[in-house]
């Protein structure tokens, strides 16, 4: 049974909630009305390659002291600033604290130009113009990939598909591999009902909205679960900072492109080949039995995008002798944002990268 | 340590902890995907259905349709594709004459943030 409160106690209290009412009714206009939102991915950086809409970002740090650079390869449906989200809550900013060279590859924003563009494209065309560049630009032989989420499943394919010492080190982080047990578009996209292409609006890609709803299918009470947290911690200016930029972000999801996607669909969802170690890009096959530089699998155990059992099955099927898995309390996007992220994830992702890097 | 959630916050998790498993089942389920295949299919339908009455209505009156507007940017598409090859095309071709590294793959900088 509760304990009853005393007079000073219930003053304390009343006074308290009467605070947070009138914080959270500020916070409330301010969510509503879209007034202070924060400035996203505003770390200091350089241009240093393009190519179409791709372009390679090396971000400004005079404290680097650890070679090869860090190449981070973002997920082609969402922007890449969540890498660099804010001052304080950026992954780019801690490697950068820790010393490394990073440079991020960010794809741009597809249009009916990019409706065309395959795995093939990504993986035989970009990433390996984007690793020379990022090499030359560093003076070095080879770069450190970290690739998150699909854009994990890229690094994977490219590695895999380029053997040679230009990846030195590779990480994928919250990566679905085994498709058959991820869970976005549920059942939709099986065969025999919606082909991919009919997912496509006239510019030739998968709208945002699409893509988005395929991820709300995974857990459909999250968004709702989300705005019970903002109400709870509405009061919290930290709290309303952090989310509203997490909210920015997954709000700002951008169109897949379309032969890209029907290509992900057939080859890495129904077929599995991935997993199966069946995959072809360009007319070769590609096995991850040729990925042989060390090599570190980092899983969120809560994520309902690339779930545990989707993303274990990763750490023996590549060829490398030097494995490690790593496995942290987080959700997908928690992975490498938050407080838990700054102390627990990126300490353990840089600890790796550490021992796995020359000292300058 | 006691549980600080407020009351409205404690009811809120136990309905989303009874109710969330059943419902993301319900989603994985082979009925939901037949239904939601079902719905996607009909919204298309439909929307192609107005567009061709939009477009028809318009073209007797001699204004561009949406679909006009498509092809044009289709084309537009198409022309900066050619484009793009063809600029890869010289870069091969710089690199095999030369033995430099292409225009597209030199550093270009330029400060961003």
């Amino acid at each position: 049974m509760a304990s009853a409160l005393s007079p000073s106690d219930l003053a304390a209290r009343v006074r308290r909630d009467v605070e947070r009412s009138v914080l959270r009714a500020k916070n409330g206009i301010k969510y509503v009305a879209g007034i202070g939102r924060p400035d996203l991915g505003r770390s200091p950086k350089d241009t240093v390659w393009t190519r179409d809409k791709v372009q390679l970002w090396r971000f400004h740090s005079e404290k680097r002291r650890y070679r090869p650079p860090l190449l981070l390869v973002m997920s082609l449906v969402s922007r890449s600033y969540i890498l660099d989200l804010r001052p304080g809550s950026s992954m780019v900013e801690d490697f950068l604290e820790a010393g490394f060279d990073v440079f991020l590859l960010d794809w741009g924003i597809p249009d009916e130009v990019e409706a065309g563009n395959t795995l093939e494209t990504y993986c035989d065309e970009y990433l390996p113009r984007a690793v020379a560049a990022a090499s030359a630009e560093a003076a070095t032989d080879g770069v450190t990939i970290l690739g998150y989420c699909f854009g994990g499943i890229l690094s994977l394919l490219y590695a895999a598909g380029h053997p040679g010492p230009q990846v030195r080190n590779l990480i994928s982080a919250a990566t679905p591999f085994d498709s058959s047990k991820a869970s976005s578009f549920p059942g939709v996209l099986n065969p025999g009902r919606l082909e991919p292409e009919e997912l496509f609006d006239e510019t030739g890609n998968v709208p945002p909205d699409v893509i988005a709803n395929g991820f709300r299918l995974a857990r459909p009470t999250a968004q709702i679960a989300s705005y019970a947290n903002l109400w709870e911690n509405l009061w919290s200016d930290e709290f309303f900072e952090a989310y509203q930029a997490v909210d920015q972000w997954a709000r700002d999801q951008i169109p897949f492109a379309g032969a890209c996607f029907a290509q992900t669909t057939r080859m890495l969802s129904r077929e599995n080949r991935l997993a199966k170690d069946t995959m072809r890009l360009g007319g070769r096959p590609i096995s991850l039995k040729d990925i042989t530089c060390p090599f570190l699998n980092v899983i969120a155990e809560r994520d309902h995008l690339a779930p545990i059992e989707a993303a274990s099955p990763l750490t023996s099927a590549v060829g490398s002798k030097d494995v490690e898995e790593l496995r942290i309390d987080a959700g997908h996007v928690g992975l490498f944002i938050g407080r838990s992220s700054r102390k627990v994830t990126l300490p353990k992702v840089i600890d790796w990268m550490c021992r796995h890097s020359d000292e300058l | 340590m006691a549980d600080q959630r407020p009351l409205w916050r404690k009811a809120f998790d136990s309905v989303e902890q009874a109710i969330g498993p059943g419902l993301e089942s319900a989603v994985k389920s082979d009925e939901f995907a037949d239904v939601a295949t079902v719905a996607m299919r009909v919204r298309t339908d439909v929307a192609r259905g107005a567009e061709r009455a939009m477009r028809r209505a318009l073209h007797f009156w001699n204004l561009p349709a949406g679909s006009d507007m498509k092809r044009l940017s289709d084309q537009v598409a198409s022309v900066e594709r050619r484009l793009r090859d063809l600029a890869k095309r010289f870069d091969e071709l710089a690199e095999e004459i030369h033995g430099q590294r292409p225009q597209s793959q030199r550093p270009r900088r330029s400060r961003t943030a």
